[in-house]
């Protein structure tokens, strides 16, 4: 006897289905991971969204909560487990995993709690998906995007850290309110390490190619009498604080890291900063990750828009790839 | 000696900049409220979001992440504070705030503890957003939209119960899961209650307009070989289930909330399963607010699709109506 869908549909095709042709993994669902996962799939940038976690009722609970979403959503499967088979043929995975920061700690702090995480999770998301492209977010970002580069053994332009792509957001909002105009429309860049030492690159801060360096010769210096340098400093607070009122940061960073996913999946070649590896720039003779403005495709980082920077800022990135080589080179076990 | 600003930016406009337009507020920034946030930011509706709660670290910090992706967004103004003047001129207030679920606990236990807090929270509403609509998404959901009802003095229109929109948005994807069909082309309306005893509208299920029952008419009995029940039972079961593997739901919720607000902020008279007054109809003759097929647009809730429903569902409707108000004529409001 007949069953309704047999009644219902006609098939046409009988042959195996496409394999999705835009899927996104997402690593990791906490609170981080699932604003990244809820941001794409408002975004309508993924055919087909996996999540992965070691957390299983967590995870299968995340998982339903956004398939009863699917009505409103044009994400048409949403699949989860922790095993990695569930992340095969993925174009982008987005690795949030591991510990964060806690009050008043500093991102190098979490490091070789992350490290061993990431032993685990990055040869696996390699194997199901060897041609992706890796967006890391966990903290310390510089160093995990250069662990992740180690431990997948995939080219550099195919690992990429969401490095500074949320501060320079944060820098375009506090800077375009003081202004008052949209964050769009006030260009801005925060280079180098995500965290306390990056790098507002003031000479190139402009509003319609008006240079604002040039308007104020002091901007961001100490004798500033506006005191930008100011607004440098809060974007570098903002974490710490925002971490102290409400627990953890996540939608700004998930916000970053979907318009990070839509370059990469639409093949847009627009800019953005984010961490690349920057050995050979800037004298830099480190295999360190720092964030440059970097040209995103659908092949990875495409290519590194070639700053113009001051003395001091390029001294400046230098004494952060120092700092970032001393830690890693006392990791261990990171060849694959 | 000009500032930046001033040698940057030469002022044009004379006039006063006009007030927002599509203000939508979020009271509670619990999980299921900003969630909500947000879906409604992402889907671009507002031109000004405001956050209100009585906690107020965790509400600033909240604003500031939002705020924190501004250049990712078409909402320029993001606004919150514990004092609902922030709230001011909001065309749309969704409510979330109040005490929710425990695992295994019924939407109706919570019916007191919420009743208090609305009591502070729907006047200062009302005081400063006296022509808003106020979407009740606190549960147990047709308990709270009635009661906030009553202590808004809104007319009926303007006071909705976000009620089965979700329960039908599960329904739809289950339903679509089983037939292969994205849920958007699988209808199937679950109205009455938000809770255990929502009703399936079997008579109304259809891809295409070919109606399921008609295929298999057992659909929704116990005889059903392909226990189509179960579907239902399992959109009863979700939240429970959800609460119990990860604390609470949450993007399921504010989603739904989000696709009311569409309709409402772009008027767009979309039919949706919403927490209505249904004194009058199908037989209730309680002061009973429960879910039905309602028109939505810029004025509210301005029509009530009148389903034709068989003996037996009209009949829940009427039992969950004695149940509510039951519930109801306790509440000292």
């Amino acid at each position: 006897m007949a069953s309704v869908l047999q009644k219902l549909i006609t098939p046409l095709f009988s042959g195996t289905l496409e394999p999705p042709r835009n899927k996104v993994t997402v690593v990791g669902v906490g609170q981080v991971g699932m604003a990244c996962a809820v941001s794409i799939l408002l975004r309508e940038l993924a055919d087909e969204l996996a999540l992965v976690d070691v957390v299983e009722d967590k995870l299968k609970g995340e998982m339903m909560d956004l398939q009863h979403g699917s009505l409103f959503l044009k994400t048409p499967k949403i699949v989860s487990g922790k095993d990695y088979s569930v992340t095969a043929n993925s174009r982008v995975v987005v690795v949030t995993a591991g510990v964060r920061q806690q009050e008043g700690e500093s991102r190098l702090n979490l490091v070789q709690r992350n490290v061993n995480i990431f032993k685990h999770i990055i040869p696996q998301i390699v194997r199901y998906s060897p041609n992706c492209i890796l967006i890391v977010v966990s903290n310390p970002v510089d160093v995990l995007t250069y662990v992740t580069w180690k431990l997948s053994g995939l080219p550099k332009h195919r690992v990429i850290g969401s490095g500074t792509n949320l501060d320079s957001a944060r820098f375009r909002y506090l800077m375009a309110e003081r202004v008052g105009i949209h964050p769009s429309s006030f260009n801005g860049w925060i280079l180098g390490e995500h965290g306390d030492s990056s790098v507002p690159v003031w000479s190139g801060a402009n509003v319609a190619g008006v240079n604002l360096q040039k308007l104020n010769p002091d901007i961001g210096t100490d004798t500033d009498k506006e005191n930008w340098k100011e607004t440098h400093k809060k974007v570098v607070d903002s974490a710490y604080e925002v971490i102290r009122l409400k627990g953890y940061t996540n939608w700004a960073i998930g916000l970053s890291v979907a318009d990070l996913t839509e370059s990469l999946m639409k093949n847009l070649s627009r800019v953005h900063p984010v961490s690349t590896m920057v050995k050979g720039m800037y004298g830099i003779g480190d295999e360190v990750y720092l964030s440059l403005p970097c040209v995103l495709n659908s092949a990875g980082v495409g290519s590194v828009v070639n700053m113009t920077l001051t003395a001091d800022e390029i001294s400046q990135l230098k004494k952060s790839a120092d700092m970032l080589w001393h830690i890693q080179k006392d990791l261990k076990d990171l060849e694959r | 000696m000009a500032s930046t600003k001033e040698k940057l930016i030469a002022h044009v406009s004379k006039e006063e900049p006009a007030g927002p337009t599509n203000k939508v507020t979020v009271v509670g920034v619990g999980m299921v409220g900003m969630a909500a946030a947000i879906s409604v930011l992402l889907k671009d509706l507002t031109d000004e979001l405001a956050l209100v709660d009585v906690m107020e670290d965790k509400l600033k910090g909240e604003a500031m992440d939002l705020q924190h992706g501004s250049l990712f967004l078409k909402t320029h103004k993001i606004v919150a504070d514990k004092d609902y003047s922030v709230t001011a001129n909001s065309k749309v207030v969704v409510v979330t705030a109040g005490a929710r679920q425990q695992e295994g606990e019924s939407r109706l236990n919570l019916v007191q503890r919420n009743v208090n807090i609305f009591k502070f929270i729907i006047p200062n509403i009302i005081k400063y957003s006296p022509n808003c609509i106020l979407l009740v998404v606190s549960n147990p959901v047709d308990i709270l939209t009635y009661v906030a009802w009553k202590l808004s003095g809104l007319p009926r229109n303007r006071v909705i119960g976000s009620g089965t929109n979700l329960d039908s948005a599960r329904f739809r994807h289950l339903m679509g899961e089983k037939l292969g069909i994205h849920p958007s082309s699988c209808h199937g309306w679950v109205i009455g209650e938000h809770g255990d005893s929502s009703v399936p509208v079997w008579s109304g299920v259809n891809v295409a307009g070919v109606s399921l029952q008609g295929l298999n008419p057992d659909m929704g009995t116990d005889k059903d070989k392909e226990d189509w029940k179960s579907v239902h039972k399992m959109v009863v079961d979700s939240a429970y289930e959800v609460i119990k593997l990860k604390g609470y739901t949450s993007w399921a919720i504010g989603m739904s909330v989000a696709d009311l607000c569409e309709s409402i902020l772009k008027n767009l008279h979309k039919c949706h399963p919403v927490s209505t007054l249904v004194k009058g109809m199908h037989g209730v003759n309680e002061e009973v607010f429960l879910s039905v097929p309602c028109i939505l647009g810029n004025s509210g809730l301005t029509d009530v699709v009148h389903m034709t429903l068989k003996p037996e569902e009209e009949k829940q409707l009427v039992k969950s109506a004695e149940t509510l108000w039951g519930v109801q004529k306790e509440l000292t409001l």
